[in-house]
C-alpha cells in the first residue's frame, strides 16, 4: 500500500468527497491521510489500515481501490482500547474484534464506482470517531451504460 | 517491534446472530405457475399477486365481520446499521412474496431477507453493499424482489440486479445494469416472466433516459433493452427538439413493475416525468413516452402502442403507476391506469386522478374519468406551435371516445 503526501484537500476534491452526499464523508475524514490499495497481478487488491494510538481515528482515513472487486485488508489496533470493523462487503456486512494490540484480515467485496463507508460499533466509538471511507474508482461496463453520446460529469 | 494478538478473519455479521442461512426448500416457482397464481391464494408468487396488477386474494379467513379483531402476530425488526445511502430517508416500500410459508422480502440500503411467514423467524439475509453517493432522488428504498426458477431476483440501489439461492441468499449471478456515475440507480421490484426478469430503470430527477431492461433468468445476460425515450429518427423522436440534446437527459423511467398480459403477450409499463422536471423550454414538444402507458411486446421489448397522459409534462407527474387488467362489465379486456397525483412545490399546484380503459390490444382511449387540474394556466408546446389554454385544464385530453360495446383482444 502506498501513502500519498499530495495535498489532503485536492485530494479529497479529485476523489469527490467535498459535494453533496460526499461531503459527508469528507468532513469526517479529511483529519486523516489517503492510502491507495495495492493490485497483485491475480487482480486481488490489498490494503492495511490502523487505528491509532488514542485518536479514535483509522489510518489512512480514507482508503481508494482502482476498481471494484476483492480486497484483502489488514486491520491493526495499535490503540490501547478494544475496537471492532464491521466493513461493507457484497452478501453482508464483514465484522472483527480488533482487542488491545491485535491484528487480523478481512476480505471483502464492492462493486465500482462508488464511497462506502465502515466503522467501530463498539463502546464509546460510534458516532464519535472511528469512521473510515472507501473510495472505489473506475466505471461500470460499456453495455451497463445508456445508449447516449458522452455526458458531462459533474 | 509490536507483537500483535492475531484477531483472525473476519466473519460474516449474521453469524453473531441465531440467524440459521438457510430456508426450506419450496416447490418450484415459474411462469406456468404464476399464470395461475390466483389458483393459491395461500401464496403471493409475484409482485401484484397475479399478472394482471389486481392485488387481489380470495383468501377470506379475514372478512368485514372480523376484520376489527387484527393484532400483530409478530413483528420482524430490521434493524438499521450505521449511514445509509442516499441524502434521503429510508423506509419499506416492498411487497412481499410468500411461497409455502417463506416470505421474501427486500429494503433499504440492499437488504433482503428470507423470514418464516407463520414466525417472523429469520431466515437468512443478504445485504449488498450500497454506495453511500448513489443519486437518489426520494428515498432509500426497494420495492420488492421476484421469485422463481429456485432464486430470488432484486435490483439494488447501485445499479444491479443479483440473483440469490432461495433457500440460502448466497449470490448466483450479479450484473451491472446502470451507471450510478450517471445518475442511475434501480428501485424497482423485478416481474419474472416466461424465463426472463424485467426490471426498469430509475433516475428520472438526474437526467437519465428511461428503459425497461429484460434479463435471462438462468444467466443474468440482457436479452432486450426497451428505451423509452426515443434516439433521433425513431418513432416519437418528432416530439423532441431537433438539436438533438433533450432526448438523451429525457427522462421516462420505469421505476413501478408493469403488468403482463399473456394472451397477449405485452408488457404494461407506465413511464415517469420528462427530465427536467419543470423546465419545459429546453424541451419542446409532447416529449414521448414520458408520462405515458407503453405496452411493450415480451419477446422484442418494442412498443406496441402508448397512450401519453401528460404531454409535455411541467408538473413532474410520473405516470408509472399500476396498469391494471381486467375485464369490462361490456366484455372485452381493457387496462385501467390510475397515476398517482402529481406534486407542486406550489400551495396551489395542481393534482391529477387519472382513471381510463383502454383495450389492451391497441391503447385505444375508452372511458375515462376526465382528470383536472386547479392550475389556472397550462400551455402545450409542439414544435411547431405554441398554444395555452386557461381555466381548467386536463392534461393529456383528447379523444373523447367512450369503450365500445365490444372490445376485440388481439
Amino acid at each position: 500500500m502506498t501513502a500519498t503526501g499530495e495535498d489532503r484537500a485536492a485530494a479529497v476534491h479529485e476523489l469527490g468527497l467535498d459535494k453533496q452526499n460526499g461531503a459527508a464523508l469528507g468532513r469526517l475524514l479529511t483529519s486523516g491521510s489517503i492510502g491507495y490499495a495495492e493490485e497483485g497481478s491475480d487482480g486481488k487488491m490489498t490494503a492495511t489500515v490502523r487505528i491509532l494510538e488514542d485518536q479514535l481515528g483509522w489510518e489512512p482515513a480514507v482508503l481508494v481501490l482502482p476498481h471494484g472487486g476483492d480486497l484483502e485488508l489488514t486491520l491493526i489496533n495499535d490503540d490501547k482500547n478494544t475496537h471492532c470493523a464491521v466493513l461493507p462487503s457484497n452478501g453482508d456486512n464483514m465484522f472483527i474484534w480488533l482487542v488491545n494490540h491485535s491484528k487480523g484480515r478481512a476480505n471483502i467485496n464492492l462493486d465500482g464506482p462508488g464511497q462506502y463507508w465502515y466503522s467501530s460499533t463498539t463502546g464509546n466509538d460510534e458516532g464519535r470517531g472511528l469512521t473510515g471511507a472507501i473510495v472505489v474508482r473506475g466505471e461500470v461496463p460499456d453495455d451497463a451504460k445508456l445508449d447516449r453520446p458522452a455526458q458531462p460529469r459533474p | 517491534m509490536t507483537e500483535y494478538v492475531d484477531a483472525g478473519e473476519a466473519v460474516r455479521h449474521s453469524t453473531l446472530s441465531a440467524v440459521p442461512g438457510r430456508a426450506p426448500a419450496t416447490q418450484n416457482v415459474d411462469y406456468e405457475r404464476i399464470l395461475n397464481a390466483r389458483s393459491e391464494p395461500e401464496n403471493w408468487l409475484t409482485y401484484y399477486g397475479t399478472y394482471d396488477g389486481q392485488r387481489y386474494s380470495e383468501l377470506d379467513q379475514i372478512n368485514k365481520d372480523n376484520v376489527r379483531r387484527l393484532s400483530p402476530a409478530w413483528v420482524f425488526q430490521a434493524g438499521v446499521l450505521g449511514m445509509q445511502s442516499g441524502a434521503s430517508t429510508y423506509s419499506f416500500e416492498a411487497s412481499p412474496i410468500v411461497v409455502e410459508g417463506i416470505m421474501y422480502l427486500s429494503g433499504w440500503d440492499g437488504w433482503v431477507w428470507a423470514i418464516d411467514a407463520k414466525t417472523g423467524k429469520e431466515l437468512w439475509r443478504y445485504k449488498h453493499a450500497s454506495p453511500y453517493d448513489v443519486s437518489l432522488c426520494c428515498g432509500n428504498v426497494n420495492r420488492g424482489v421476484a421469485v422463481g426458477h429456485g432464486r430470488v431476483y432484486v435490483a439494488t440501489l447501485n445499479a444491479h440486479v443479483v440473483a440469490l439461492d432461495a433457500q440460502t441468499g448466497e449470490r448466483v449471478w450479479d450484473l451491472t445494469v446502470g451507471d450510478v456515475r450517471a445518475g442511475e440507480s434501480r428501485t424497482v421490484a423485478p416481474l419474472l416472466v416466461k424465463d426472463m426478469i424485467l426490471v426498469g430503470s430509475s433516475g428520472g430527477e438526474f437526467g437519465t433516459r428511461g428503459h425497461l431492461d429484460a434479463l435471462d433468468a438462468e444467466t443474468g445476460q440482457r436479452r432486450w433493452r426497451c428505451y423509452t425515450v426515443p434516439k433521433p429518427g425513431e418513432p416519437g423522436s418528432e416530439t423532441w427538439p431537433d438539436d438533438g440534446e433533450a432526448w438523451q437527459r429525457g427522462g421516462a423511467n420505469c421505476w413501478v413493475t408493469p403488468t403482463y398480459d399473456p394472451e397477449l403477450n405485452l408488457l404494461y409499463q407506465g413511464t415517469g416525468n420528462p427530465a427536467p422536471d419543470f423546465d419545459g423550454g429546453v424541451r419542446e414538444g409532447d416529449n414521448l413516452y414520458t408520462d405515458s402507458v407503453v405496452a411493450i411486446d415480451a419477446d422484442t421489448g418494442e412498443i406496441r402502442w402508448h397512450y401519453q397522459y401528460t404531454p409535455h409534462d411541467l408538473w413532474d407527474y410520473d405516470s408509472t403507476m399500476e396498469n391494471l387488467l381486467s375485464t369490462p362489465p361490456t366484455g372485452g379486456s381493457c387496462s385501467r391506469t390510475r397515476t398517482r397525483t402529481g406534486t407542486s412545490s406550489s400551495s396551489t399546484g395542481p393534482t391529477v386522478n387519472w382513471f381510463g380503459c383502454s383495450p389492451s390490444s391497441t391503447g385505444s382511449r375508452g372511458v375515462r374519468s376526465p382528470p383536472t387540474a386547479r392550475s389556472p394556466r397550462r400551455c402545450t408546446r409542439t414544435r411547431k406551435a405554441s398554444r395555452c389554454t386557461s381555466g381548467r385544464v386536463r392534461p393529456g385530453a383528447r379523444n373523447g371516445r367512450t369503450c365500445p360495446t365490444a372490445a376485440r383482444r388481439g
